[in-house]
């Protein structure tokens, strides 16, 4: 492990370098198998784009991006982030990319989101967290319960996706309730 | 431990769309052939329903195959 500034069961998570940029990151962002369900699809990846949003986050304290890598091989496996991270309202946006394919398992997102979630609430010390997907999407509602994420909005036909209009849901995980549910309090 | 197990044979047979007999005890991704990513999540979010329990996050990480799971679930019902 390089660098590690959280250890998980099976991957850790670091801050991005320069090789990952160079690397699968900017064409995960292109494939549209990947992005199917994001918001960021709209227009082609390049490495410069990439290396222009790596160089714009990486003395950041509104964002925390963060490499996954898997403990074994090092890969560099996908990208989380903390963004819009307000510091006086101590909320912040949590997304997550698992780009290679092999990793698309289920269980690295969801190993992923707790690692993330618990630096947010843990060592962050924030108090809520935001969540948006696009009703289409049928992968981030099941992970979003699953860590309990509760609705709290919907924009109605708001997303262009695939030829047709499609909501934008909202969901939010306080930290109280994430406490709670792990035992923490 | 028996019964707990025939119950979560009968989630995964629901989430995987197979029948319960071929839920064997070596039951993980790559064996089973449908059990992707999305039916991974589905999988635990019915698992939740069934037994009427919230998994911790910890919990989550675990629950990688049949073995796994029963032996979780197991450890939190009795």
């Amino acid at each position: 492990m390089i660098n590690s500034y959280a250890i998980g069961k099976k991957i850790y998570l670091r801050a991005p370098v320069e090789e990952d940029v160079r690397g699968n990151w900017y064409q995960w962002l292109s494939d549209p198998e990947i992005t199917a369900f994001l918001g960021e699809r709209w227009w082609p990846n390049t490495i410069e784009s990439q290396l222009s949003f790596y160089n714009s986050t990486r003395d950041s304290k509104e964002r925390l991006v963060l490499s996954i890598c898997d403990k074994e091989s090092d890969e560099h496996i996908g990208v989380c982030n903390l963004s819009s991270i307000s510091w006086v309202h101590r909320n912040a946006d949590v997304a997550l990319i698992i780009g290679e394919k092999k990793f698309q398992t289920g269980t690295y997102a969801i190993e992923t989101l707790s690692m993330l979630v618990q630096i947010a609430f843990s060592r962050l010390n924030l108090l809520n967290l935001k969540s948006a997907h696009m009703s289409s999407n049928p992968y981030t509602p099941l992970l979003e319960k699953m860590f309990g994420f509760v609705e709290v909005g919907r924009l109605s036909d708001y997303m262009f996706s695939n030829g047709s209009y499609v909501d934008l849901v909202i969901t939010q995980l306080k930290r109280d309730d994430w406490a709670k549910r792990n035992g923490k309090i | 431990m028996n019964e707990i197990k025939e119950r979560i044979r009968n989630v995964m047979a629901i989430v995987f769309g197979i029948e319960a007999d071929q839920v064997k005890d070596n039951a993980e991704p790559g064996v089973i052939e449908s059990w992707d990513s999305l039916r991974h999540m589905g999988l635990i979010v019915a698992l939740e329903e069934e037994f009427d329990i919230t998994f911790t996050d910890d919990e989550m990480t675990e629950l990688l195959n049949l073995e796994l799971i029963t032996s979780i679930l197991s450890d939190r019902l009795n």
